[in-house]
């Protein structure tokens, strides 16, 4: 039997997580739902013309995806502080991959799928509430109501620059698997120090750009989001630099792919190497 | 089965084993025994692969337990003192955790369950801490894997639940099993294991079979100053004066474990001289 991966085994150890964790998981998206209800009707009683804006639906997705799918992962692991779980955790016979691919179906495919059924679920009882609700009032208060409909959060945007939406969805993805590493990584608190070194690692990055690079630099501009073009101010913006396609290519290939992989290799490593 | 050669390992800056070697072998109850904090659940958990060593080397039935291949992970079992039990029915544990166990056997582990008079459909919830450890215990021992580990544990159970430990453990031990009980209650142990360990401050104190301190060692009370005085160890009580004495006479007596225990603590030399006459 392979000692990395077994699929049969792999199995086992996703129906044993999910018959030990089913009531928490539950009880999660109930909260989730609940605290989303409440969000749309306070967004019911604050702009009864037009509550649900298609920016206001996609806005309450990602925010409410990202802050309560960090949460979760943040959590995945926290039985890995130390103690009697943390010994239970690592005897149960399954290689560190199969519980780390194990971590990456709760906290990462199987939260997002929920949530995206549970926001949905949501949106569409409220849309519908709204255009029930609202329209008597608004012909009593005489306010022109908005008819309100359910907007498709993956919906290629109309911008010229690609789809912002689906790049919203992959910074999450990226952030997620931070946060699962963080999970194992700080023992306690992993939630507000996995923020705080992710925001560390952000503001590197942008004080990097900002000032190190543009100082470098003659003064000018990135023109494309993958820092591969840059125009320079005293020509205009008519001329400038721009590297091989090749090279803008390979960076959003791992911006997409690249970020995720390599935090679940240092979670990987991690829960290898993790004594209690 | 267990070998441990030249084991060093500390904590941050406190050395717990500078060098210890040690060899377990199948077909024994080993009993670990030491006061608190002398390493006793460390030596447990570098052998379960949940801490690693700092030198030397440890190998469980030819794997390296700090690997914790899950071909390692299903050969062995380990019964924590402070443990943690899935909450979940003791029939729905057998469901989920018995296919990791190659040689899970469903029937011991009612039989278990039996004699520990917990009932299959009990709720986690409803389970007292002693009932959820004999529920661990009882789930251990039907893995059936050739190693299993237990530290400390009668810790939480109360008089007749560590009688009916006694007995439960008295029945499971077979040629391929190698079981490893560390405890400091050196009486639960009594009538149970087949070899003493005894380590303090990191080290082996004493190592031997029950068979060889009943043959080198006698027990018994006794009122005699003349036998108190040629006592290896003597401890007075109200019964008289508890001694060990060389077994010149070839018999055998009932082995005091907790006497033996002291004894070797505080009077190590004496006890070891008999042994390397």
């Amino acid at each position: 039997m392979n000692e990395h991966f077994h699929f049969k085994r792999w199995g086992l150890l996703v129906q044993k997580h999910w018959r030990e964790n089913r009531k928490k998981y539950l009880l999660s998206l109930g909260a989730i739902a609940g605290l989303l209800i409440i969000w749309f009707s306070i967004m019911m009683l604050a702009e009864q013309h037009n509550p649900y804006s298609e920016e206001w639906q996609v806005s309450t997705f990602y925010v409410g995806l990202a802050l309560t799918g960090w949460l979760f992962a943040s959590l995945f692991f926290g039985e890995m502080a130390g103690g009697p779980k943390a010994m239970h955790y690592l005897s149960v016979p399954a290689s560190a991959l199969e519980k780390l691919l194990c971590a990456v179906l709760f906290a990462t495919v199987l939260f997002t799928v929920c949530y995206v059924a549970i926001f949905y679920l949501v949106d569409m009882t409220m849309v519908q509430v709204a255009n029930k609700v609202l329209p008597g009032w608004a012909a009593e208060k005489n306010v022109i109501y908005q008819e309100q409909a359910v907007v498709n959060v993956f919906r290629a945007p109309v911008n010229e620059d690609g789809n912002y939406y689906y790049w919203l969805f992959i910074a999450f993805i990226h952030t997620q698997a931070a946060f699962l590493l963080g999970s194992i990584y700080f023992p306690a608190y992993s939630f507000v120090k996995t923020t705080v070194s992710v925001l560390l690692v952000f503001l590197f990055f942008v004080l990097y750009v900002s000032q190190l690079l543009i100082n470098l630099l003659p003064e000018g501009t990135y023109v494309s989001p993958d820092f591969t073009a840059y125009s320079l101010r005293s020509y205009d913006y008519r001329k400038g630099i721009k590297l091989a396609d090749w090279i803008g290519d390979t960076i959003t290939f791992l911006f997409q792919y690249g970020w995720a992989s390599l935090l679940c290799s240092v979670t990987y490593f991690r829960l290898k190497e993790k004594e209690v | 089965m267990i070998t441990i050669q030249d084991l060093q390992f500390s904590y941050k800056k406190r050395k717990v084993f500078n060098g210890l070697s040690l060899q377990l072998h199948a077909g024994h109850i080993y009993g670990l025994l030491g006061k608190n904090g002398t390493g006793k659940s460390t030596l447990l958990r570098n052998i379960a692969g949940l801490l690693f060593p700092d030198g030397g080397s440890i190998r469980v039935l030819h794997h390296k337990p700090g690997e914790r291949k899950p071909s390692f992970l299903r050969d062995i079992f380990m019964v924590a003192e402070e443990f943690y039990l899935p909450d979940l029915r003791p029939e729905l544990l057998v469901k989920y955790y018995a296919p990791f166990y190659p040689n899970f056997n469903k029937q011991h582990f009612d039989h278990y369950l039996k004699e520990f008079e917990i009932p299959h459909d009990n709720e986690p919830q409803q389970m007292s801490y002693g009932q959820k450890k004999k529920v661990l215990i009882s789930l251990g021992l039907a893995a059936n894997t050739p190693v299993l580990l237990m530290d400390e544990p009668t810790n939480g159970l109360d008089i007749m639940s560590k009688s009916q430990f006694r007995r439960v453990m008295a029945g499971c031990i077979d040629d391929n099993k190698c079981i490893v009980i560390s405890t400091h209650q050196v009486k639960d142990l009594e009538n149970l294991i087949d070899r003493i360990t005894i380590i303090d401050e990191g080290r082996i104190l004493f190592d031997q079979t029950i068979e060889n301190i009943t043959r080198r060692l006698s027990f018994g009370i006794t009122f005699n100053q003349e036998d108190v005085q040629h006592a290896l160890y003597s401890e007075a009580s109200l019964r008289g004066n508890a001694v060990i004495m060389a077994n010149t006479e070839g018999e055998e007596s009932k082995l005091d474990l907790e006497l033996l225990y002291k004894a070797i603590i505080l009077n190590r030399a004496s006890i070891q001289s008999v042994f390397n006459a």
